[in-house]
Protein backbone atom coordinates (compact mmCIF):
# COMPACT_ATOMS: atom_id res chain seq x y z
CA UNK A 1 0.00 0.00 0.00
CA UNK A 2 2.12 2.82 -1.24
CA UNK A 3 1.29 6.47 -1.06
CA UNK A 4 0.28 6.88 2.51
CA UNK A 5 2.92 6.09 5.02
CA UNK A 6 2.88 8.94 7.49
CA UNK A 7 5.55 9.29 10.13
CA UNK A 8 5.91 11.94 12.78
CA UNK A 9 9.50 12.42 13.92
CA UNK A 10 10.51 14.19 17.14
CA UNK A 11 7.89 16.86 16.61
CA UNK A 12 7.98 19.88 18.92
CA UNK A 13 5.84 22.95 18.83
CA UNK A 14 4.93 25.98 20.89
CA UNK A 15 2.80 28.99 20.03
CA UNK A 16 4.77 32.24 20.15
CA UNK A 17 5.81 33.06 23.70
CA UNK A 18 3.80 30.22 25.26
CA UNK A 19 4.74 26.95 26.90
CA UNK A 20 5.42 24.04 24.51
CA UNK A 21 2.29 22.31 23.25
CA UNK A 22 4.06 19.28 21.78
CA UNK A 23 7.29 17.78 23.05
CA UNK A 24 9.26 15.34 20.98
CA UNK A 25 6.29 13.48 19.54
CA UNK A 26 7.06 10.48 17.33
CA UNK A 27 4.82 7.82 15.83
CA UNK A 28 3.95 6.15 12.56
CA UNK A 29 0.36 5.89 11.39
CA UNK A 30 -0.66 2.35 10.62
CA UNK A 31 -1.14 2.26 6.84
CA UNK A 32 -4.66 1.25 5.91
CA UNK A 33 -5.85 1.55 9.49
CA UNK A 34 -7.95 3.83 11.63
CA UNK A 35 -5.94 5.59 14.31
CA UNK A 36 -7.53 7.68 17.04
CA UNK A 37 -5.83 10.38 19.05
CA UNK A 38 -7.02 10.45 22.65
CA UNK A 39 -6.19 12.89 25.38
CA UNK A 40 -7.55 15.48 27.75
CA UNK A 41 -8.49 18.98 26.64
CA UNK A 42 -5.51 21.10 25.58
CA UNK A 43 -3.14 18.12 25.40
CA UNK A 44 -2.13 19.12 21.87
CA UNK A 45 -4.36 16.89 19.72
CA UNK A 46 -5.65 19.60 17.42
CA UNK A 47 -2.22 21.24 17.25
CA UNK A 48 -0.74 17.92 16.19
CA UNK A 49 -3.34 17.61 13.46
CA UNK A 50 -2.58 21.15 12.27
CA UNK A 51 1.14 20.36 12.13
CA UNK A 52 0.43 17.18 10.18
CA UNK A 53 -1.68 19.08 7.65
CA UNK A 54 0.72 21.96 6.89
CA UNK A 55 -1.37 24.48 8.80
CA UNK A 56 1.41 25.07 11.32
CA UNK A 57 5.17 24.77 11.06
CA UNK A 58 6.96 22.71 13.73
CA UNK A 59 9.66 24.25 15.90
CA UNK A 60 11.54 20.98 15.78
CA UNK A 61 11.24 17.61 14.11
CA UNK A 62 9.31 16.84 10.97
CA UNK A 63 6.38 15.03 9.45
CA UNK A 64 7.22 12.55 6.70
CA UNK A 65 4.85 11.39 4.00
CA UNK A 66 6.33 8.33 2.29
CA UNK A 67 9.71 9.45 3.54
CA UNK A 68 9.41 13.02 2.33
CA UNK A 69 9.24 15.99 4.69
CA UNK A 70 5.81 17.57 4.15
CA UNK A 71 7.39 21.02 4.52
CA UNK A 72 8.90 20.45 1.07
CA UNK A 73 5.60 19.40 -0.50
CA UNK A 74 3.57 22.14 -2.18
CA UNK A 75 0.21 22.90 -0.58
CA UNK A 76 -1.62 21.80 -3.70
CA UNK A 77 0.27 18.52 -4.04
CA UNK A 78 -0.25 17.80 -0.37
CA UNK A 79 -3.99 18.36 -0.86
CA UNK A 80 -3.97 15.48 -3.35
CA UNK A 81 -2.46 13.15 -0.76
CA UNK A 82 -4.12 14.12 2.51
CA UNK A 83 -7.55 15.60 3.21
CA UNK A 84 -8.64 17.15 6.49
CA UNK A 85 -12.08 17.64 8.01
CA UNK A 86 -11.68 20.31 10.64
CA UNK A 87 -13.79 20.72 13.71
CA UNK A 88 -15.09 24.13 12.73
CA UNK A 89 -16.48 24.49 9.25
CA UNK A 90 -17.94 27.53 7.59
CA UNK A 91 -19.74 27.87 4.29
CA UNK A 92 -22.14 30.44 2.86
CA UNK A 93 -25.76 29.54 3.58
CA UNK A 94 -26.74 29.69 -0.07
CA UNK A 95 -23.93 27.44 -1.32
CA UNK A 96 -25.30 24.19 -2.72
CA UNK A 97 -24.06 20.90 -1.26
CA UNK A 98 -22.87 19.82 -4.68
CA UNK A 99 -20.78 22.98 -5.14
CA UNK A 100 -19.20 22.54 -1.74
CA UNK A 101 -18.29 18.93 -2.48
CA UNK A 102 -16.91 20.03 -5.86
CA UNK A 103 -14.48 22.33 -4.00
CA UNK A 104 -12.72 19.07 -3.18
CA UNK A 105 -11.53 19.04 -6.78
CA UNK A 106 -9.67 22.34 -6.44
CA UNK A 107 -6.31 20.59 -5.85
CA UNK A 108 -6.65 19.11 -9.33
CA UNK A 109 -7.72 22.31 -11.06
CA UNK A 110 -5.57 24.87 -12.77
CA UNK A 111 -6.08 28.07 -14.68
CA UNK A 112 -5.56 26.35 -17.99
CA UNK A 113 -7.49 23.19 -17.40
CA UNK A 114 -11.24 23.08 -17.39
CA UNK A 115 -13.41 20.64 -15.50
CA UNK A 116 -12.87 17.05 -16.46
CA UNK A 117 -15.43 14.27 -16.49
CA UNK A 118 -13.33 12.64 -13.80
CA UNK A 119 -14.06 15.57 -11.46
CA UNK A 120 -17.81 15.13 -11.82
CA UNK A 121 -17.54 11.39 -11.29
CA UNK A 122 -15.46 11.77 -8.17
CA UNK A 123 -17.87 14.36 -6.74
CA UNK A 124 -20.85 12.10 -7.47
CA UNK A 125 -19.02 9.18 -5.88
CA UNK A 126 -18.16 11.20 -2.76
CA UNK A 127 -21.79 12.24 -2.31
CA UNK A 128 -22.94 8.67 -2.86
CA UNK A 129 -20.43 7.28 -0.35
CA UNK A 130 -21.52 9.75 2.32
CA UNK A 131 -25.21 9.32 1.57
CA UNK A 132 -25.90 12.90 0.56
CA UNK A 133 -26.60 12.38 -3.15
CA UNK A 134 -30.29 13.06 -2.62
CA UNK A 135 -29.63 16.45 -1.03
CA UNK A 136 -27.04 17.56 -3.61
CA UNK A 137 -29.17 20.53 -4.65
CA UNK A 138 -29.98 21.76 -1.19
CA UNK A 139 -28.16 24.73 0.24
CA UNK A 140 -25.82 24.46 3.20
CA UNK A 141 -28.04 26.70 5.30
CA UNK A 142 -30.87 24.18 5.06
CA UNK A 143 -28.91 21.17 6.37
CA UNK A 144 -28.95 19.48 9.76
CA UNK A 145 -25.73 19.16 11.76
CA UNK A 146 -25.21 15.58 10.60
CA UNK A 147 -25.79 16.46 6.96
CA UNK A 148 -23.36 19.37 7.20
CA UNK A 149 -20.71 17.09 8.64
CA UNK A 150 -21.31 14.61 5.83
CA UNK A 151 -21.04 17.34 3.22
CA UNK A 152 -17.62 18.36 4.54
CA UNK A 153 -16.50 14.74 4.70
CA UNK A 154 -17.69 14.34 1.10
CA UNK A 155 -15.63 17.38 0.11
CA UNK A 156 -12.57 15.74 1.66
CA UNK A 157 -13.35 12.49 -0.17
CA UNK A 158 -13.61 14.34 -3.46
CA UNK A 159 -9.95 15.21 -2.97
CA UNK A 160 -9.24 11.56 -3.75
CA UNK A 161 -6.53 11.12 -1.12
CA UNK A 162 -5.14 8.08 0.64
CA UNK A 163 -5.04 9.89 3.97
CA UNK A 164 -7.97 11.39 5.81
CA UNK A 165 -7.68 13.41 9.02
CA UNK A 166 -10.75 14.25 11.08
CA UNK A 167 -10.74 16.58 14.08
CA UNK A 168 -13.52 15.62 16.48
CA UNK A 169 -15.95 14.61 13.73
CA UNK A 170 -18.70 13.79 16.23
CA UNK A 171 -18.47 16.64 18.70
CA UNK A 172 -21.41 18.78 17.66
CA UNK A 173 -23.68 15.92 16.66
CA UNK A 174 -26.42 14.11 18.52
CA UNK A 175 -26.15 10.39 19.19
CA UNK A 176 -27.63 9.14 15.95
CA UNK A 177 -25.40 11.32 13.75
CA UNK A 178 -22.37 10.45 15.85
CA UNK A 179 -22.90 6.76 15.19
CA UNK A 180 -23.67 7.36 11.52
CA UNK A 181 -20.54 9.42 11.07
CA UNK A 182 -18.31 6.86 12.78
CA UNK A 183 -19.81 4.00 10.76
CA UNK A 184 -19.20 6.02 7.63
CA UNK A 185 -15.57 6.58 8.63
CA UNK A 186 -15.12 2.85 9.26
CA UNK A 187 -16.72 2.05 5.93
CA UNK A 188 -14.43 4.47 4.09
CA UNK A 189 -11.51 2.72 5.69
CA UNK A 190 -12.67 -0.83 4.99
CA UNK A 191 -14.27 -0.41 1.57
CA UNK A 192 -12.06 2.28 0.10
CA UNK A 193 -8.78 1.65 1.85
CA UNK A 194 -8.28 5.09 3.34
CA UNK A 195 -5.75 5.51 6.12
CA UNK A 196 -7.55 7.52 8.77
CA UNK A 197 -6.42 9.59 11.72
CA UNK A 198 -9.06 11.14 13.92
CA UNK A 199 -9.33 13.00 17.18
CA UNK A 200 -12.11 11.74 19.46
CA UNK A 201 -13.29 12.72 22.90
CA UNK A 202 -15.29 9.58 23.54
CA UNK A 203 -13.14 6.63 24.65
CA UNK A 204 -15.85 4.12 23.81
CA UNK A 205 -16.08 5.39 20.26
CA UNK A 206 -12.31 5.09 20.03
CA UNK A 207 -12.50 1.52 21.32
CA UNK A 208 -15.18 0.55 18.81
CA UNK A 209 -13.93 2.22 15.69
CA UNK A 210 -10.12 2.25 15.79
CA UNK A 211 -7.37 -0.19 14.93
CA UNK A 212 -4.95 1.83 16.97
CA UNK A 213 -5.08 4.57 19.55
CA UNK A 214 -2.46 7.11 20.49
CA UNK A 215 -2.72 8.60 23.97
CA UNK A 216 -1.41 12.14 24.21
CA UNK A 217 -0.62 13.75 27.53
CA UNK A 218 0.94 17.20 28.02
CA UNK A 219 2.24 17.19 24.47
CA UNK A 220 3.88 13.76 24.69
CA UNK A 221 2.87 10.34 23.43
CA UNK A 222 1.95 8.25 26.45
CA UNK A 223 0.96 5.08 24.63
CA UNK A 224 0.31 3.75 21.17
CA UNK A 225 -1.18 0.43 20.16
CA UNK A 226 -4.37 -1.55 19.65
CA UNK A 227 -7.21 -0.12 21.77
CA UNK A 228 -7.58 -3.24 23.91
CA UNK A 229 -3.92 -3.01 24.91
CA UNK A 230 -3.76 0.73 25.43
CA UNK A 231 -7.07 1.54 27.08
CA UNK A 232 -6.64 0.36 30.64
CA UNK A 233 -7.82 1.85 33.91
CA UNK A 234 -4.28 3.04 34.61
CA UNK A 235 -3.91 4.59 31.17
CA UNK A 236 -7.21 6.44 31.55
CA UNK A 237 -6.07 7.72 34.92
CA UNK A 238 -2.81 8.92 33.42
CA UNK A 239 -4.48 10.51 30.36
CA UNK A 240 -7.53 12.12 31.92
CA UNK A 241 -6.73 12.17 35.65
CA UNK A 242 -9.79 10.15 36.59
CA UNK A 243 -10.21 6.47 37.47
CA UNK A 244 -12.96 4.76 35.48
CA UNK A 245 -14.00 1.12 35.28
CA UNK A 246 -13.06 -0.70 32.06
CA UNK A 247 -15.28 -3.69 31.24
CA UNK A 248 -15.16 -6.32 28.54
CA UNK A 249 -17.49 -8.95 27.19
CA UNK A 250 -17.36 -11.11 24.08
CA UNK A 251 -14.30 -9.41 22.67
CA UNK A 252 -15.81 -5.96 23.08
CA UNK A 253 -14.59 -3.47 25.60
CA UNK A 254 -16.11 -0.39 27.07
CA UNK A 255 -15.45 2.25 29.65
CA UNK A 256 -18.09 3.55 31.99
CA UNK A 257 -17.52 7.28 31.88
CA UNK A 258 -19.52 7.95 35.04
CA UNK B 1 -31.22 7.34 -9.69
CA UNK B 2 -33.77 10.05 -9.51
CA UNK B 3 -31.51 12.33 -7.60
CA UNK B 4 -29.00 12.23 -10.41
CA UNK B 5 -31.29 13.00 -13.30
CA UNK B 6 -30.86 16.53 -14.49
CA UNK B 7 -27.82 17.16 -12.37
CA UNK B 8 -26.29 20.39 -13.51
CA UNK B 9 -29.59 21.98 -14.37
CA UNK B 10 -29.77 23.66 -10.98
CA UNK B 11 -26.41 25.43 -11.26
CA UNK B 12 -27.23 26.38 -14.82
CA UNK B 13 -30.51 27.92 -13.87
CA UNK B 14 -28.68 29.88 -11.23
CA UNK B 15 -26.13 31.12 -13.74
CA UNK B 16 -28.97 32.00 -16.07
CA UNK B 17 -30.77 33.93 -13.36
CA UNK B 18 -27.59 35.76 -12.41
CA UNK B 19 -26.89 36.58 -16.03
CA UNK B 20 -30.42 37.85 -16.49
CA UNK B 21 -30.12 40.02 -13.38
CA UNK B 22 -26.85 41.48 -14.67
CA UNK B 23 -28.34 42.12 -18.12
CA UNK B 24 -31.36 43.84 -16.61
CA UNK B 25 -29.21 46.04 -14.42
CA UNK B 26 -26.93 46.87 -17.36
CA UNK B 27 -30.02 47.95 -19.29
CA UNK B 28 -31.24 50.11 -16.41
CA UNK B 29 -27.80 51.66 -16.06
CA UNK B 30 -27.70 52.48 -19.77
CA UNK B 31 -31.10 54.12 -19.46
CA UNK B 32 -29.92 56.13 -16.49
CA UNK B 33 -26.77 57.08 -18.41
CA UNK B 34 -28.83 58.58 -21.23
CA UNK B 35 -31.16 60.32 -18.81
CA UNK B 36 -28.22 61.76 -16.90
CA UNK B 37 -26.71 63.10 -20.14
CA UNK B 38 -29.94 64.77 -21.17
CA UNK B 39 -30.97 66.29 -17.85
CA UNK B 40 -29.55 69.34 -16.17
CA UNK B 41 -29.16 73.09 -16.40
CA UNK B 42 -28.47 72.98 -20.12
CA UNK B 43 -31.60 71.39 -21.52
CA UNK B 44 -31.25 69.36 -24.69
CA UNK B 45 -33.74 67.08 -26.38
CA UNK B 46 -32.94 63.49 -27.39
CA UNK B 47 -32.82 64.57 -31.04
CA UNK B 48 -30.49 67.45 -30.33
CA UNK B 49 -28.25 65.22 -28.27
CA UNK B 50 -28.04 62.60 -30.99
CA UNK B 51 -27.44 65.09 -33.82
CA UNK B 52 -25.02 67.16 -31.75
CA UNK B 53 -22.90 64.18 -30.84
CA UNK B 54 -22.81 62.31 -34.09
CA UNK B 55 -24.02 64.56 -36.91
CA UNK B 56 -23.26 68.27 -36.63
CA UNK B 57 -21.82 70.79 -34.20
CA UNK B 58 -24.23 72.26 -31.68
CA UNK B 59 -22.76 74.59 -29.04
CA UNK B 60 -25.15 73.44 -26.33
CA UNK B 61 -24.46 69.77 -27.01
CA UNK B 62 -20.75 70.58 -27.11
CA UNK B 63 -21.07 72.08 -23.64
CA UNK B 64 -22.87 68.94 -22.47
CA UNK B 65 -20.12 66.86 -24.05
CA UNK B 66 -17.38 68.80 -22.25
CA UNK B 67 -19.05 69.25 -18.87
CA UNK B 68 -21.77 66.71 -18.24
CA UNK B 69 -20.52 63.73 -20.22
CA UNK B 70 -17.20 63.23 -18.38
CA UNK B 71 -18.92 63.71 -15.05
CA UNK B 72 -21.40 60.98 -15.88
CA UNK B 73 -18.65 58.63 -17.06
CA UNK B 74 -16.58 59.30 -13.92
CA UNK B 75 -19.63 58.59 -11.77
CA UNK B 76 -20.18 55.25 -13.51
CA UNK B 77 -16.54 54.18 -13.26
CA UNK B 78 -15.99 55.37 -9.69
CA UNK B 79 -19.28 53.85 -8.54
CA UNK B 80 -18.36 50.47 -10.00
CA UNK B 81 -14.87 50.67 -8.50
CA UNK B 82 -16.08 51.59 -5.02
CA UNK B 83 -18.73 48.88 -4.97
CA UNK B 84 -16.26 46.20 -6.08
CA UNK B 85 -13.78 47.49 -3.53
CA UNK B 86 -16.31 47.09 -0.73
CA UNK B 87 -17.26 43.62 -1.94
CA UNK B 88 -13.64 42.48 -2.00
CA UNK B 89 -12.81 44.00 1.37
CA UNK B 90 -15.82 42.28 2.88
CA UNK B 91 -14.66 38.98 1.39
CA UNK B 92 -11.00 39.41 2.34
CA UNK B 93 -11.63 40.54 5.91
CA UNK B 94 -14.70 38.30 6.32
CA UNK B 95 -16.36 41.37 7.70
CA UNK B 96 -19.73 42.55 6.41
CA UNK B 97 -19.06 46.03 7.79
CA UNK B 98 -15.89 46.59 5.77
CA UNK B 99 -16.02 49.71 3.61
CA UNK B 100 -12.94 51.57 2.34
CA UNK B 101 -14.43 54.81 3.68
CA UNK B 102 -15.28 53.50 7.11
CA UNK B 103 -12.05 51.61 7.72
CA UNK B 104 -9.85 54.53 6.68
CA UNK B 105 -8.45 53.46 3.31
CA UNK B 106 -10.21 56.25 1.45
CA UNK B 107 -9.01 58.78 4.03
CA UNK B 108 -5.39 57.74 3.56
CA UNK B 109 -5.77 57.73 -0.21
CA UNK B 110 -7.40 61.15 -0.30
CA UNK B 111 -4.76 62.62 1.96
CA UNK B 112 -1.77 61.42 -0.09
CA UNK B 113 -3.49 62.43 -3.33
CA UNK B 114 -4.07 65.92 -1.96
CA UNK B 115 -0.53 66.08 -0.63
CA UNK B 116 0.94 65.22 -4.01
CA UNK B 117 -1.42 67.63 -5.74
CA UNK B 118 -0.41 70.48 -3.45
CA UNK B 119 3.35 70.01 -3.24
CA UNK B 120 4.20 68.23 -6.47
CA UNK B 121 1.73 69.61 -8.98
CA UNK B 122 3.82 68.23 -11.84
CA UNK B 123 2.82 64.78 -10.63
CA UNK B 124 -0.84 65.70 -10.86
CA UNK B 125 -1.56 62.98 -13.37
CA UNK B 126 -0.13 60.26 -11.14
CA UNK B 127 -2.55 61.22 -8.40
CA UNK B 128 -4.32 57.83 -8.40
CA UNK B 129 -0.97 56.09 -8.08
CA UNK B 130 -0.02 58.09 -5.00
CA UNK B 131 -3.51 57.61 -3.61
CA UNK B 132 -2.96 53.87 -4.03
CA UNK B 133 0.26 54.10 -2.02
CA UNK B 134 -1.55 56.06 0.69
CA UNK B 135 -4.42 53.58 0.64
CA UNK B 136 -2.10 50.58 0.99
CA UNK B 137 -0.24 52.26 3.85
CA UNK B 138 -3.42 52.95 5.79
CA UNK B 139 -4.70 49.44 5.07
CA UNK B 140 -1.50 47.89 6.43
CA UNK B 141 -1.63 50.17 9.46
CA UNK B 142 -5.27 49.29 10.17
CA UNK B 143 -4.63 45.59 9.66
CA UNK B 144 -1.63 45.72 11.98
CA UNK B 145 -3.49 47.64 14.69
CA UNK B 146 -6.65 45.55 14.53
CA UNK B 147 -4.79 42.23 14.55
CA UNK B 148 -4.98 40.39 17.84
CA UNK B 149 -4.43 36.80 16.83
CA UNK B 150 -7.35 37.23 14.50
CA UNK B 151 -9.18 40.18 13.00
CA UNK B 152 -11.96 41.38 15.22
CA UNK B 153 -14.67 42.80 12.93
CA UNK B 154 -15.62 45.62 15.27
CA UNK B 155 -12.05 46.43 16.24
CA UNK B 156 -11.13 47.00 12.60
CA UNK B 157 -13.98 49.51 12.33
CA UNK B 158 -12.83 51.35 15.45
CA UNK B 159 -9.22 51.52 14.25
CA UNK B 160 -10.49 52.61 10.83
CA UNK B 161 -12.50 55.44 12.33
CA UNK B 162 -9.39 56.66 14.15
CA UNK B 163 -7.26 56.50 10.99
CA UNK B 164 -10.00 58.27 9.00
CA UNK B 165 -10.24 61.03 11.58
CA UNK B 166 -6.46 61.47 11.62
CA UNK B 167 -6.29 61.74 7.83
CA UNK B 168 -9.23 64.16 7.73
CA UNK B 169 -7.55 66.22 10.47
CA UNK B 170 -4.25 66.32 8.61
CA UNK B 171 -6.02 67.34 5.40
CA UNK B 172 -7.88 70.09 7.22
CA UNK B 173 -4.69 71.32 8.89
CA UNK B 174 -2.85 71.50 5.59
CA UNK B 175 -5.56 72.72 3.27
CA UNK B 176 -7.94 74.62 5.51
CA UNK B 177 -10.93 73.47 7.41
CA UNK B 178 -13.34 73.45 4.47
CA UNK B 179 -12.15 70.36 2.72
CA UNK B 180 -9.33 69.82 0.42
CA UNK B 181 -9.56 72.00 -2.64
CA UNK B 182 -8.13 69.48 -5.06
CA UNK B 183 -10.78 66.88 -4.69
CA UNK B 184 -14.28 68.13 -5.04
CA UNK B 185 -16.60 65.25 -5.71
CA UNK B 186 -18.10 64.80 -9.12
CA UNK B 187 -18.50 68.48 -9.96
CA UNK B 188 -16.29 69.75 -12.79
CA UNK B 189 -14.88 66.39 -13.75
CA UNK B 190 -13.23 66.59 -17.16
CA UNK B 191 -12.19 64.18 -19.88
CA UNK B 192 -8.73 64.36 -18.31
CA UNK B 193 -10.19 62.81 -15.18
CA UNK B 194 -11.85 60.11 -17.24
CA UNK B 195 -8.50 59.31 -18.86
CA UNK B 196 -6.73 59.20 -15.48
CA UNK B 197 -9.37 57.02 -13.93
CA UNK B 198 -9.96 54.65 -16.82
CA UNK B 199 -6.54 53.01 -16.66
CA UNK B 200 -7.09 52.07 -13.02
CA UNK B 201 -10.73 51.24 -13.59
CA UNK B 202 -9.91 48.88 -16.45
CA UNK B 203 -7.07 47.15 -14.57
CA UNK B 204 -8.98 46.93 -11.30
CA UNK B 205 -12.25 45.74 -12.78
CA UNK B 206 -10.50 43.13 -14.90
CA UNK B 207 -8.59 41.90 -11.85
CA UNK B 208 -11.82 41.81 -9.84
CA UNK B 209 -13.59 39.70 -12.45
CA UNK B 210 -10.65 37.30 -12.70
CA UNK B 211 -10.41 36.95 -8.92
CA UNK B 212 -14.16 36.57 -8.43
CA UNK B 213 -14.21 32.72 -8.39
CA UNK B 214 -11.35 32.60 -5.88
CA UNK B 215 -13.18 35.04 -3.57
CA UNK B 216 -15.67 32.25 -2.90
CA UNK B 217 -12.94 30.23 -1.18
CA UNK B 218 -12.37 33.02 1.33
CA UNK B 219 -15.81 32.29 2.76
CA UNK B 220 -14.47 28.94 4.01
CA UNK B 221 -12.31 28.67 7.10
CA UNK B 222 -8.65 29.38 6.30
CA UNK B 223 -7.72 25.87 7.40
CA UNK B 224 -10.27 24.37 5.08
CA UNK B 225 -9.03 26.48 2.17
CA UNK B 226 -5.44 25.47 2.86
CA UNK B 227 -6.56 21.84 2.95
CA UNK B 228 -7.75 22.35 -0.62
CA UNK B 229 -4.33 23.60 -1.68
CA UNK B 230 -5.27 27.28 -1.56
CA UNK B 231 -2.81 29.67 0.04
CA UNK B 232 -5.47 31.61 1.91
CA UNK B 233 -3.13 34.33 3.20
CA UNK B 234 -1.77 35.07 -0.26
CA UNK B 235 -5.26 35.11 -1.75
CA UNK B 236 -6.47 37.45 0.98
CA UNK B 237 -3.51 39.76 0.30
CA UNK B 238 -4.16 39.90 -3.44
CA UNK B 239 -7.90 40.44 -3.01
CA UNK B 240 -7.24 43.19 -0.47
CA UNK B 241 -4.70 44.88 -2.74
CA UNK B 242 -7.20 44.98 -5.61
CA UNK B 243 -9.84 46.40 -3.27
CA UNK B 244 -7.47 49.09 -2.01
CA UNK B 245 -6.39 49.97 -5.55
CA UNK B 246 -9.98 50.34 -6.74
CA UNK B 247 -11.00 52.48 -3.78
CA UNK B 248 -7.85 54.64 -3.84
CA UNK B 249 -7.97 55.44 -7.53
CA UNK B 250 -11.67 56.33 -7.34
CA UNK B 251 -11.07 58.45 -4.25
CA UNK B 252 -8.17 60.30 -5.93
CA UNK B 253 -10.59 61.54 -8.58
CA UNK B 254 -13.89 62.07 -6.75
CA UNK B 255 -12.88 62.31 -3.10
CA UNK B 256 -14.26 60.29 -0.24
CA UNK B 257 -17.72 58.89 -0.92
CA UNK B 258 -18.87 56.98 2.11
CA UNK B 259 -21.17 53.97 2.35
CA UNK B 260 -21.55 53.17 -1.37
CA UNK B 261 -18.97 50.41 -0.99
CA UNK B 262 -20.86 49.14 2.03
CA UNK B 263 -24.37 49.25 0.66
CA UNK B 264 -23.88 48.02 -2.90
CA UNK B 265 -22.48 44.58 -1.96
CA UNK B 266 -25.26 44.04 0.59
CA UNK B 267 -27.94 44.97 -1.91
CA UNK B 268 -26.26 42.81 -4.54
CA UNK B 269 -26.21 39.77 -2.24
CA UNK B 270 -29.93 40.22 -1.69
CA UNK B 271 -30.51 40.05 -5.42
CA UNK B 272 -28.10 37.39 -6.65
CA UNK B 273 -26.81 35.51 -3.59
CA UNK B 274 -23.26 35.08 -2.35
CA UNK B 275 -21.55 33.42 -5.32
CA UNK B 276 -18.85 35.92 -6.31
CA UNK B 277 -18.82 34.75 -9.91
CA UNK B 278 -22.20 36.42 -10.34
CA UNK B 279 -22.00 38.78 -7.41
CA UNK B 280 -18.92 40.61 -8.68
CA UNK B 281 -20.26 41.73 -12.09
CA UNK B 282 -23.63 42.52 -10.53
CA UNK B 283 -22.00 44.56 -7.79
CA UNK B 284 -19.91 46.53 -10.32
CA UNK B 285 -23.05 47.44 -12.25
CA UNK B 286 -24.98 48.24 -9.10
CA UNK B 287 -22.25 50.57 -7.84
CA UNK B 288 -22.18 52.39 -11.16
CA UNK B 289 -25.95 52.68 -11.14
CA UNK B 290 -26.26 53.90 -7.55
CA UNK B 291 -23.53 56.54 -7.74
CA UNK B 292 -24.81 57.91 -11.04
CA UNK B 293 -28.36 57.91 -9.68
CA UNK B 294 -27.23 59.78 -6.57
CA UNK B 295 -25.28 62.31 -8.63
CA UNK B 296 -28.09 62.87 -11.11
CA UNK B 297 -30.67 63.18 -8.37
CA UNK B 298 -28.40 65.63 -6.55
CA UNK B 299 -28.13 67.74 -9.69
CA UNK B 300 -31.84 67.82 -10.43
CA UNK B 301 -33.65 67.83 -7.12
CA UNK B 302 -32.68 71.32 -5.97
CA UNK B 303 -31.53 72.87 -9.27
CA UNK B 304 -29.77 75.20 -9.79
CA UNK B 305 -28.15 74.24 -6.46
CA UNK B 306 -26.49 70.84 -6.29
CA UNK B 307 -26.44 68.24 -3.56
CA UNK B 308 -23.16 66.31 -3.81
CA UNK B 309 -23.52 62.57 -4.35
CA UNK B 310 -21.37 61.94 -1.28
CA UNK B 311 -23.86 63.87 0.87
CA UNK B 312 -26.76 61.83 -0.48
CA UNK B 313 -24.81 58.63 0.13
CA UNK B 314 -24.15 59.67 3.71
CA UNK B 315 -27.81 60.44 4.33
CA UNK B 316 -28.85 57.02 3.06
CA UNK B 317 -25.76 55.10 4.17
CA UNK B 318 -25.58 56.20 7.80
CA UNK B 319 -28.87 54.62 8.85
CA UNK B 320 -28.10 51.56 6.72
CA UNK B 321 -24.81 51.11 8.57
CA UNK B 322 -26.62 51.36 11.91
CA UNK B 323 -29.07 48.65 10.83
CA UNK B 324 -26.18 46.37 9.88
CA UNK B 325 -24.48 46.99 13.22
CA UNK B 326 -27.71 46.17 15.01
CA UNK B 327 -28.18 42.94 13.15
CA UNK B 328 -24.54 42.00 13.71
CA UNK B 329 -24.88 39.84 10.66
CA UNK B 330 -21.99 37.75 9.36
CA UNK B 331 -21.10 36.37 6.03
CA UNK B 332 -21.46 32.59 6.04
CA UNK B 333 -22.61 31.71 9.50
CA UNK B 334 -21.14 28.47 10.74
Amino acid sequence: MAGHKLTVENLSFSYAGAAPVLRNVSFTLRPGGVTTLLGANACGKTTLLLLMSKNLKPNGGRVLLDGRDIATIRLKDFARQAAVVHQKNTAPDDLSVERLVAYGRIPYSSLFRGRKAEDGERVAWAMEATGIADIARQTMGALSGGQRQRAFIAMALAQDTKLLFLDEPTTFLDMRYQVETLRLIRELNVKHGLTILMVLHDINQALMYSDEVIGLKDGMVLAQGPPAAVVTEDAILALYGVRLPVRGEGGRMWVLPV
Amino acid sequence: MNSHSGRGSAPWSRVWRGGAACALLALLTSGLFLLALKSGSIAVSWGELWRGLFVEYNPRVAAVYDLRFPRVVVALLAGAMLAASGLFLQAALRNPLADPGIIGIAGGAAFTAALVGAFFPMLYFSKPLFAFIGGILSFLLIYRLAWKGSLDPVRIILVGVAVSATCAGLSAALFGAGANPLISGLVQRSWGDVRQLSLYAATGILAALLLAPACNYLALEDRTARGLGINADLLRGVVSAVAVMLASAATAIIGVVGFLALIAPHMARRFVGSDHRILTPFCLLLGAFVLLAADTLGRLVAAPAEIPASVLMNVVGGPFFIILLQRGERIGRS
